[in-house]
């Protein structure tokens, strides 16, 4: 029960979302209008035969069922489009809202989640509850009415018959499908044997050469057979079961008419009603109740499933949000970026990625971040960003605290360019720039970056497509974009994660020049791995399990024995000759 | 297809008509029963008893309808073990030349989807098809006796009704597609949104992928809005064409009535069974189209049926000999023109321990293939003990290997049923010999449930060493004198790899075998090495021989081993 509330609550919820009640409303009475359109072709036709039967003027009743049949047409027209309507507004409603809701995720979410139920939840459940709400919904409010129209009617005839028949034909069907429902399982589990049955011979026969390789073509010859004949009783049990569901069924949709026959017959036999009446009377109940009330059935299951979806698309509205408040000028000075005493955990009651760590950075300084991988060299990157929040201590870009800051504001400052290239698909042009930058700007940081020639030799120059279905770069070709694309940004701080694994050495030293095109004039902070990296930087940071153990230059700690020592001794170890 | 039902013919027909009448058979209910009510509005007697004739109609049409279903049931059932049979039976036996000209997954699309989709022909088809026949041409005998006019009419507007199906058809497809494709973009804009936090967030490419995002929503709009103009033209001129069969019967005759042509009663009778003509004859005018899938499904399963099977020899004994196994003068294509072997010499005696290495497509794997007569050859002579194996019968041909490949497949099942199915015959402990052997028995101990332990499907629940281990179990147990090992530790990890290597060093004694292999480390224990090189023998002998030599061998070995 508890359940049904929530479920009917989140359904209601999902609806108020989407709003659009004008067209809500259209719905209703176009609804309204055929199910009395639908009334009024039984009413048409229960006064014909009448007609007929009293001799009385046919002209007029031929042509009210005339004009009762073809508005049928306009009718479902008129309700189909405002459906169809209702569905295509819901669905932009919804896919706007949740790709907005998805923009703004902070970055400690989107780590701990996988992208496959955001995207499921985007694609599958809004389909579901879009259907749901301009298909099922909409059905079950039309089933009611026609219900309530029908009893009127029915009432306006005979208010006994109605008692009598009603209540009865009702009944028939969620009896007869409760009785049904048993069997219908019997037959879906002998049906579910029978499919592994078939993956069973997919699997025995998926390599014939290993099978003739040891003459087993025979043995797995019987091993199939033996499948093959339970999947043969499975299915000639399940058919004896379905047999009498379908049997069920039939019943279920003829018995409410006779039912509705057999009854009306005694009443009009008394004259209180007329056969008009009862043959309308009993065709209404064929055709509507034989045939649709089954259909309340799968309401209820229809029901379930969209709120499911809709619980998942509401969760996904409300996810957690980066915060849009902050400063937005731009204070000048020295210290360019700096982290005091921070400590931080990435969450709760896990081990600290960071632990008082003390750092600065100057205006045009290259600092160099070293450690062992899980250090929290690129932890600290992070938090420069503004991509998440310190529990303890403070960043600080330019003097202000990054919590203080406007959080767009404060990216706008930094360009990063990591081991991942990060390319869409999408042109070049959209790859390394907005759409406000100029051509020149964006063949100039090519031509820095060493790629002027490259691109200017693709077959559409700057709007050719990148990625699956365009052109495919190398792995240098991709990361000198990535730096094209800093380039272009021109922002004052650089951070920049150099990849571990070993390139070769062409494409590193291409890297490295177009690199240097970029730090020119720069702050820059560096996680580096390459040994004339870090020998080159005006400052080094060792870090050990989330702490500072040394501060300096290349010079001052390779002369004291210590932790930067042995990294750099392994280092060179590693590398071998470079 | 109806060849598979054979034996179950009657049954399968009997049950067919039965299931197939109830279409022809409600219409005559619902007729009878509007047919009651006017005959007593019109003053008529005895209701009870007509009453209750039509109930008895009912009862009769669920009873045929509920045990009809379950006799057809019984006879396709039976219909598709014989369909599946004859498929397996094929599948297995067909020469491999065959099997690869189709992916291994088209093979089990066959087994699967296509097998069921032809097997419709005679679970659905005919049932389908029947049922229309039925209800066209019975409707129309018992018109033809109660209202030709009725009839003609019922006819036409079934015609009618088909034609606008076939309008409404064509019209729909145009714009589902496009309406398809733009909102697929705008998930997949999601998606990169998502994946790329950090440099979307750091760069213009967040505002720039929300763009797209929303264009594309914005197109998917307006597609689902031709699509939706379109499905409500449809949907309104589709409700004319069923109306006209429908009510405009009912006005017809009434019509009819008036004219004093026909009595009420009989033409309320009449008026569902003149519906099931014009639905029939619109169904029947898309059985043609319906029926596409199916008919493509019974052309593709009928092509594997008659695909050849495998043929041996006669010799049933093979003889004993120094030279086991020989290739003279062996050339081979698997498509003409492209030649993997080239008159290719070699001979491999009793007991010898060889290996084959060369780069991937130089012919070593086609040896095998080649041997275990998976193939002929074109030119030359495969021989074993001195005859040609095509002399040879399959079976003792075959038991002369036991064969390893890069991926055996396992069966879901035990490990011990999967050991023990190459030699069902085998006692517990000679299985369990076999596994030590292997260097598997080892691990099926720390099993929980050893040997029982269930291996899933395909062996999932293995490891790929662990897998490979127990194929050599098989191949140990097997007791074949030849020994093929084919890039078993290709895809392995280092540690796997060494415990292989391990097993395969505890072959028993007096065996041949043949290693097949591009870690030139496990080639060196041979006694010789044949190094292949664009199908031919480049070089052969032992290891240090080859060093010596200093070619092709010593390029390899020196490449694999530089770093």
């Amino acid at each position: 029960m508890r359940q049904k509330r929530e479920t009917h609550g989140v359904l209601w919820a999902m609806l108020r979302y989407v709003g659009n009640g004008k067209l809500i409303a259209a719905m209703m009475v176009s609804s309204v209008l055929q199910n009395a359109r639908d009334l009024a072709c039984i009413v048409a036709l229960a006064y014909a035969t009448d007609q007929v039967l009293l001799g009385g003027n046919i002209g007029l009743a031929v042509l009210l069922m005339l004009i009762t049949m073809f508005c049928g047409a306009p009718t479902c027209a008129l309700r189909k489009y405002l459906g169809a309507t209702y569905h295509l507004k819901s669905q932009k409603k919804l896919q706007r809202g949740m790709a907005q809701r998805i923009a703004g995720l902070p970055l400690g979410w989107v780590e701990s989640h996988k992208s496959g139920e955001i995207l499921s939840t985007y694609t599958a459940d809004m389909e579901l509850i879009c259907g749901w709400m301009s298909g099922t919904f909409p059905a079950e409010v039309h089933f009611v009415t026609y219900m309530i129209g029908a009893l009127a009617y029915s009432l306006s005839q005979s208010v006994l018959l109605t008692i009598a028949v009603f209540p009865v034909i009702i009944l028939i069907v969620p009896f007869l499908t409760k009785l049904a429902k048993p069997l219908q399982k019997t037959s879906d589990v002998q049906r579910t044997a029978a499919a592994d049955s078939i993956a069973d011979m997919q699997e025995v026969l998926a390599d014939p050469a290993y099978l003739k390789a040891y003459c087993l073509e025979n043995a797995m010859e019987q091993r199939i057979e033996t499948a093959l004949e339970t999947k043969k009783r499975a299915e000639q049990k399940g058919g004896f079961y379905f047999g009498m569901v379908q049997a069920l069924g039939i019943l279920g949709s003829y018995l409410p008419g006779f039912v509705a026959a057999a009854v009306g017959v005694l009443f009009l036999r008394k004259g209180m009603i007329t056969a008009g009446f009862l043959v309308g009377f009993v065709q209404m109940v064929v055709q509507r109740f034989g045939q649709t009330l089954p259909q309340v059935g799968e309401f209820a299951t229809a029901n379930n499933k969209a709120g499911a979806s809709a619980k998942r698309v509401m969760e996904l509205l409300n996810l957690p949000q980066e915060r849009k408040d902050g400063e937005k000028n731009i204070p000048s000075a020295n210290i360019v970026l700096a982290l005091e005493d921070v400590t931080f955990c990435y969450q709760e009651e896990k081990s600290p990625a960071l632990r008082h760590v003390n750092l600065k950075v100057e205006q045009g300084e290259t600092v160099a971040l070293v450690g062992s991988s899980g250090s929290g060299k690129s932890t600290v990157i992070k938090l420069l960003m503004g991509l998440y929040e310190v529990q303890q201590g403070s960043v600080n870009v330019l003097g202000r605290d990054v919590k203080q800051w406007k959080l767009e504001t404060l990216r706008g400052l930094m360009a990063p360019v990591f081991q991942e290239a990060a390319l869409f698909p999408a042109s070049v042009r959209d790859n390394i720039a907005g759409e406000t930058v100029a051509d020149e700007q964006i063949w100039a940081a090519l031509q820095h970056a060493d790629l002027k020639e490259f691109v200017a030799s693709l077959p559409e120059g700057l709007d050719t497509p990148v990625g699956e279905r365009g052109v495919t770069l190398s792995g240098g070709q991709q990361q000198r974009l990535t730096i094209a694309r800093a380039l272009v940004k021109d922002a004052p701080v650089i951070l920049l994660d150099e990849p571990t694994s070993a390139l070769d050495t062409v494409t590193e030293n291409e890297f490295q020049k177009a690199f240097e095109q970029l730090k020119q004039g720069k702050t820059t902070v560096v996680v580096a791995h390459r040994l004339q990296t870090i020998r080159s930087a005006d400052r080094i940071y060792v870090f050990d399990h989330g702490m500072v153990v040394q501060e300096g230059t290349h010079a001052s700690l390779i002369a004291q024995p210590g932790a930067y020592r042995r990294l750099y001794q392994s280092q060179l170890e590693e590398s071998g000759v470079r | 297809m109806m060849q598979f039902l054979k034996g179950h013919r009657l049954v399968f027909w009997i049950g067919t008509l039965m299931t197939a009448s109830f279409a022809f058979l409600q219409n005559i209910f619902t007729g009878q029963l509007y047919r009651v009510v006017a005959m007593i509005g019109q003053g008529g007697n005895a209701f009870f008893g007509q009453l209750l004739q039509v109930f008895g109609l009912l009862l009769l049409i669920v009873a045929v309808v509920g045990i009809g279903f379950w006799i057809f049931t019984c006879a396709a059932a039976c219909g598709d073990k014989a369909l599946w049979q004859q498929l397996a039976h094929k599948m297995s036996h067909m020469p491999m030349k065959n099997w690869y000209e189709k992916h291994s997954g088209e093979w089990l699309t066959m087994l699967g989807k296509d097998a069921e989709n032809a097997a419709n022909s005679y679970k659905q088809l005919v049932t389908r098809f029947v049922s229309l026949f039925i209800e066209l041409a019975g409707g129309g005998l018992v018109l033809s006796f109660g209202s030709p006019v009725l009839l003609l009419y019922a006819a036409i507007s079934g015609i009618v009704y088909f034609g606008i199906g076939v309008l409404l058809r064509k019209r729909n497809k145009k714009y589902a597609a496009g309406n398809q494709q733009a909102v697929g973009a705008a998930a997949s804009y999601v998606a990169d949104i998502f994946n790329g936090f950090i440099v979307m967030r750091l760069y213009h490419l967040l505002r720039l992928l929300m763009k797209k995002q929303q264009a594309a929503i914005e197109e998917g709009y307006d597609y689902g809005k031709k699509l939706a103009r379109v499905s409500v033209f449809n949907g309104a001129l589709g409700q004319i064409g069923y109306t006209l069969a429908y009510s405009g019967a009912f006005v017809v005759g009434l019509l009819l009535v008036y004219a004093g042509k026909l009595e009420l009663p009989m033409m309320l009778a009449l008026w569902p069974i003149s519906m099931g003509v014009s639905f029939s004859i619109m169904e029947f005018g898309f059985f043609v189209t319906d029926m596409q899938p199916t008919v493509v499904a019974v052309e593709r399963i009928r092509t594997v049926l008659e695909l050849p099977e495998e043929t041996g020899g006669e010799e049933k004994r093979v003889p004993e000999s120094d030279v086991v196994l020989e290739l003279r003068n062996v050339t081979f294509a698997y498509e003409q023109g492209k030649n993997v072997l080239q008159d290719v010499n070699l001979q491999i005696r009793k007991g010898e321990k060889i290996a084959f290495v060369g780069e991937s497509g130089s012919g070593k794997s086609t040896i095998v293939k080649l041997l275990l007569r998976f193939y002929d050859v074109q030119q030359g002579q495969v021989l074993l003990h001195g005859q040609p194996v095509q002399n040879y019968a399959l079976e003792p041909l075959r038991s002369q290997f036991a064969y390893v490949p890069q991926n055996a497949c396992l069966l879901s099942g035990s490990i011990y049923q999967n050991i023990a199915m190459v030699k069902p015959e085998a006692a517990e402990h000679q299985i369990k010999t076999a596994a030590e052997n292997a260097y598997a028995d080892e691990f099926i101990r720390t099993l929980s449930q050893g040997y029982e332990t269930q291996v899933g499907e395909r062996g999932a629940q293995l490891s790929g060493g662990q897998r490979q281990r127990v194929a050599i179990a098989r191949a140990f147990l097997k007791d074949a004198p030849i020994m093929i090992f084919d890039e078993i530790t290709a895809a392995l990890d280092g540690e796997s790899e060494a415990k292989v290597q391990w097993a395969v060093e505890r072959a028993p004694e007096g065996k041949t075998l043949l290693m097949i292999t591009h870690r030139l480390s496990a080639a060196a224990q041979a006694e010789r090495i044949v190094v292949m090189e664009n199908g031919k023998i480049a070089e052969i002998g032992s290891h240090n021989e080859l060093l010596a030599h200093g070619t092709v061998y010593k390029r390899m070995w020196d490449m694999q081993f530089q770093k």
